[in-house]
């Protein structure tokens, strides 16, 4: 095997090139799957866990039992610190993480949750809609019930919308710009 | 798209009663509360940098004393042939086939104002800087519009989002739009209730029964544009009609 010295410059180069495009290669591949697993937990105020509280077995609470404008407003919206205290006025009340809310509460501040999904402000979307239409919670946002912490499981992006919106019988209407841009 | 060549969906239409209109721009201020609709500076406006959705124009007619001041509220004409769309290089101004409207996608348009230098309306206002709202003005965005950013083309909407929300509400009722269930927030502010609108498709809706008026003018009508907005002529002779 020649070393790199014994090469001419015209090799030198040759091979230099193909180690920098080489490089180049192995970092967009590393990007491009760094952006397409997208399932990392957001760091939150209080570990909430989704899962104690809508598993059959324990509590199973409904997702609209928290998420009240579900069904009637564009944002499913976050319950307040009085809708968790009604419950937890009473229960598992020396739990640190119950704890912690206890204290929003008496401090009467709101609790700083973290976005877990998210869409671009040019975009539009209605929760009541995709509900009243027969979309379920799990159709976008995953298994919450299953998850300790909330999780963002699909990229909400336009194709992802457009994957189910052409699908539907009144897809001219649905794929209308208007529909979502406005 | 032409007017006779798209019969489905809607065609959202307003109604301008020129004998009305008494150029109090009631109109323009609800429009750009609706609308998040930046207001820009002297400097800005010296500079023809103006950011209004509708503007009212305004006509001397006669010499002193006799003086009267004639209002036209102008804004985007929703052309059944928009001279804008064609231009557009990304599609970003896009006619919507459903509602029959030209709309503008915000987050296509790369800003090369060609859709603006070709309306012959000058209803296209371009944003040359990030908009600005002075407290307490960002509180009171609205949430289902988008801010647009600098180096964006943004105009009149008819409210495509009332238009919307209306739709919404009456799929979700199983039932069709009702004639003045959906109004824009210029037409709701008139105090004269100079604008009129809503859906031409609609036989018995408003504006079909105003439409065919002997006092029907559209602007620029020699262009072909078909605007979708209809003026009634003002004049003494039918003030009371």
């Amino acid at each position: 095997m020649r070393r790199l010295a014994d090469l001419s410059p015209r090799q030198q180069l040759i091979l230099g090139g193909a180690a920098v495009g080489g490089l180049v290669v192995v970092i967009v591949v590393f990007l491009l799957i760094a952006n397409t697993t997208s399932s990392a937990a957001v760091d939150q105020p209080i570990a909430f866990n989704h899962n104690k509280h809508v598993n059959i077995a324990e509590n199973g609470i409904q997702c609209q039992f928290c998420h009240t404008g579900v069904y009637t407003s564009p944002v499913a919206g976050i319950p307040s610190v009085e809708k968790c205290m009604g419950c937890h006025g009473h229960i598992a009340t020396d739990n640190p993480e119950i704890v912690k809310l206890t204290a929003y509460w008496e401090n009467q501040e709101p609790i700083p949750w973290q976005r877990v999904n998210e869409q671009p402000s040019f975009v539009y979307f209605n929760h009541s809609s995709h509900i009243a239409s027969g979309v379920t919670c799990g159709s976008c946002h995953g298994d919450v019930g299953t998850m300790k912490t909330a999780e963002k499981v699909v990229d909400m992006n336009m194709g992802f919308c457009l994957d189910c919106h052409t699908q539907q019988e009144n897809k001219d209407a649905l794929i209308d710009c208007v529909v979502c841009h406005r | 798209m032409s007017e006779d060549t798209n019969k489905h969906g809607h065609k959202w239409t307003m109604v301008v009663d020129l004998d009305k209109c008494t150029g109090c721009q009631a109109c323009v201020v609800a429009c750009h509360a609706e609308n998040n609709v930046p207001i820009a500076s002297e400097e800005e406006v010296v500079k023809g940098r103006a950011m209004h959705w509708m503007r009212i124009e305004r006509y001397w007619e006669g010499e002193f004393p006799d003086v009267k001041a004639k209002f036209i509220p102008v804004f985007c004409q929703q052309c059944g042939d928009a001279p804008c769309e064609p231009v557009c290089p990304v599609y970003a101004s896009y006619h919507s086939e459903e509602e029959n409207v030209n709309v503008q996608v915000y987050n296509r348009c790369i800003g090369t104002r060609y859709c603006g230098n070709n309306c012959p309306y000058r209803v296209r206002m371009f944003n040359y800087r990030a908009p600005e709202f002075d407290a307490p003005l960002e509180q009171q965005l609205n949430p289902d519009v988008t801010v647009r950013g600098p180096g964006v083309m943004e105009k009149c909407t008819f409210c495509i989002q009332r238009v919307r929300r209306g739709a919404e509400t009456a799929n979700a009722e199983n039932r069709l739009i009702k004639d003045g269930e959906v109004v824009p927030a210029c037409v709701q502010a008139c105090p004269t209730n100079a604008l009129v609108f809503g859906d031409k498709y609609d036989e018995e809706s408003r504006v079909a029964k105003l439409v065919p008026n002997e006092r029907q003018f559209k602007l620029l009508e020699s262009l072909g544009t078909e605007p979708a907005v209809y003026y009634l002529k003002g004049g003494e002779t039918h003030v009371g009609e």
